[in-house]
């Protein structure tokens, strides 16, 4: 089943927590609502659940509007960040309580429980309450018990949030694995880029109830259209520096406080393109600057050196411009030294200072 | 050392506030069981004075038929009390409704209201109504006067279950009525109980609104008989009074007993205690 929203907003009083968003969601899509804190993910979670009533526009599940449908009659199924597991209730109780309220037949509830019990990993605990349980083990029971009614419809409210580092890890992918077994439609939010980038089919990027972008993971990394899509996606964030073009011999270079990029080729014309002079911001992701021997792009100063293990992050300074730089785990260099960097010419993003969009796309 | 005796101190303290309301308690016993008494001291032991539990005490009913009357008037009230409260309290703590503030700010006024001052109008309300002199009528006023503090009560107990849960109940398939009772009222159980005892311990010993609105004695409750034993003109057999009152009083020290993790619920405002 797929999902349409056309140009929803939510309004609480004055504070527009969602403004005028329109997206698709295709059936059998892993989608993932994404960005800071009170960007309005969650509120257009709850929208599409029945929760909330848009302000304005439209929610289609397929050909039908839903907006006035009751959220018992849109036969979705969610799972909360607390889990909101009835605590009341035991695991058994808590999985088939949906099928109770459907009036199914005792032994077909036993079978459908039986079934998701397995498909969670959960039979051992059937009898527990959901104090009893821990974090990773209320998840796995709050999904089987938003997937045993077979629902079209998925959505998950920070799934991971609530769980540790090695138990998300192994989550991230059950719930992927899941998602693909069943191809049901299923609509995540999340504050964290690597919980979007790494389950989901394509990203919806949301700032202040606006929808910044839509695009599969690897587009968002590669070819962000903004600043606050290039800074937000990626970890550790993309560097950014403050530049101006200027026309040189060769085509064009961008150059600032301590760097001088000189540009060849298709990017050195886009580049002039912008206008000799014209101020504009560098991106550039740590792993795509290299340390040189000698000459290079600018010089840096040693800040910090972060053995990360696979890498070495190192914390540098061009003149007071901090800049992070992923070298390969054996560089060394001491506090206070100095080094000379290159930039990968075919990974330079440029942003509008202004504006904040990106020029070069 | 001083660890010991600073923990020492609330002790102290509360045994001192304590001690003559223990020396009354103890007191209470003693001259139930004695003909007269000197201080704490008893003289001439005997059982005459529970002689009421056999036999009416001259012109009064029954003290079986008076224990009728107060179960007729405390368990009606406690039972309305906390269906009237859930219900008012759900709708307090989460659907929105024009004049929500004001009733809510109206609840804690009446809470805080004095009854007493009330007590002329009243009559004059259950008269019209043809409610006086009868159980209902007495049930009706001081559930209308408990009220207050119920609903507050069991808004608060309302607010503290998540809405996630009221929200997964709704996408699972409740109605919102579906979800109030299968899953919110489950919840705070532990709640409901504990208005439900503290309701009925208030109408077990009500006094002012059985012994203003009852005139008729054989519908009157334990407080009022009580009185009407110590208010007699002739002499008064203190004996029998504190023997009655003992009677009154043993349910509910026994409730207390048992149920004391329950009502601390109700003061504490949280969930605590309970399972």
């Amino acid at each position: 089943m797929d999902v349409h929203l056309e140009n929803i907003s939510k309004h609480f009083g004055k504070v527009k927590a969602v403004d005028d968003v329109s997206l698709e969601v295709k059936s059998g899509e892993f989608v993932a609502l994404l960005g800071p804190s009170g960007c309005g993910k969650t509120t257009m979670l709850l929208m599409i659940a029945g929760i909330y009533k848009p302000t304005a526009g439209t929610i289609r599940f397929g050909e039908r509007v839903v907006n006035d449908l009751l959220p018992k009659d849109r036969k979705i199924g969610m799972v909360f960040q607390s889990y909101a597991l009835y605590p009341h209730m035991s695991v058994f109780e808590n999985i088939v309580f949906p099928l109770r309220l459907q009036r199914i037949p005792q032994g077909e509830i036993k079978k459908r429980a039986d079934k998701m019990a397995e498909m969670v990993q959960v039979q051992q605990l059937l009898d527990r309450r959901p104090g009893q349980l821990s974090g990773g083990q209320q998840q796995r029971v709050a999904l089987a018990r938003a997937l045993v009614k077979e629902p079209n419809l998925l959505l998950l409210d920070e799934p991971l949030s609530n769980l540790d580092a090695k138990l998300r890890l192994a989550m991230r992918a059950e719930i992927k694995r899941l998602q693909k077994d069943l191809g049901i439609t299923t609509i995540f939010v999340t504050h964290d880029q690597l919980e979007a980038m790494t389950m989901a089919d394509r990203v919806a990027l949301l700032q202040d109830g606006h929808l910044v972008a839509y695009r599969q993971p690897h587009e968002l990394y590669d070819h962000p259209n903004s600043l606050f899509a290039a800074e937000f996606i990626g970890s550790p964030p993309m560097n950014f520096l403050n530049v101006r073009v200027q026309a040189t011999a060769g085509g064009a270079a961008l150059v600032g406080d301590g760097i001088d990029v000189p540009l060849d080729g298709e990017v050195a014309k886009k580049a002039a393109a912008l206008g000799a002079g014209r101020q504009v911001i560098m991106g550039i992701r740590p792993e795509d600057v290299s340390v040189a021997e000698e000459g290079g792009d600018g010089r840096a100063e040693v800040y910090v050196v972060e053995p990360l293990g696979r890498d070495m992050l190192l914390d540098l300074r061009i003149q007071e411009a901090p800049v992070r730089v992923l070298a390969p785990p054996s560089f060394h260099a001491a506090i206070g030294s100095s080094i000379s960097l290159v930039f990968d010419r075919t990974k330079i993003h440029l942003f509008d200072p202004e504006s904040k969009e990106a020029l070069l796309n | 050392m001083m660890q010991r005796l600073r923990s020492a101190v609330p002790y102290v303290f509360l045994s001192v506030l304590t001690v003559p309301i223990v020396v009354g308690y103890i007191w209470l016993v003693i001259s139930s069981v004695s003909m007269r008494t000197y201080g704490l001291t008893a003289e001439g032991l005997t059982l005459e004075n529970w002689r009421f539990l056999l036999e009416p005490i001259r012109n009064r009913p029954s003290i079986w038929q008076v224990l009728l009357s107060t179960l007729a008037f405390a368990v009606p009230l406690a039972l309305l009390d906390v269906t009237i409260s859930s219900a008012a309290g759900y709708a307090l703590s989460r659907l929105k409704f024009p004049g929500r503030r004001l009733f809510l700010s109206m609840t804690i006024i009446l809470h805080a209201f004095p009854s007493a001052t009330l007590l002329i109008a009243i009559f004059f309300v259950l008269r019209a109504v043809h409610l006086y002199d009868t159980i209902p009528g007495v049930v009706l006023v001081s559930l209308s006067l408990g009220l207050p503090l119920g609903i507050w009560l069991m808004k608060g107990f309302y607010d503290n279950v998540s809405w996630d849960v009221e929200m997964a109940a709704l996408i699972d398939g409740c109605s919102r009525i579906r979800a109030w009772w299968s899953v919110i009222l489950p919840i705070i159980r532990p709640g409901l109980g504990a208005l439900l005892l503290f309701s009925f311990l208030n109408g077990w010993g009500a006094y002012i609104i059985p012994y203003t609105f009852l005139a008729t004695a054989s519908i009157q409750p334990i407080s009022v008989y009580l009185q009407s034993l110590t208010g007699d003109y002739t002499f008064v057999n203190y004996g029998v009074v504190t023997a009655v009152g003992l009677f009154q009083l043993i349910p509910v020290v026994i409730f207390y007993l048992f149920t004391q993790k329950y009502l601390l619920n109700l003061y504490s405002g949280g969930m605590k205690g309970a399972s």
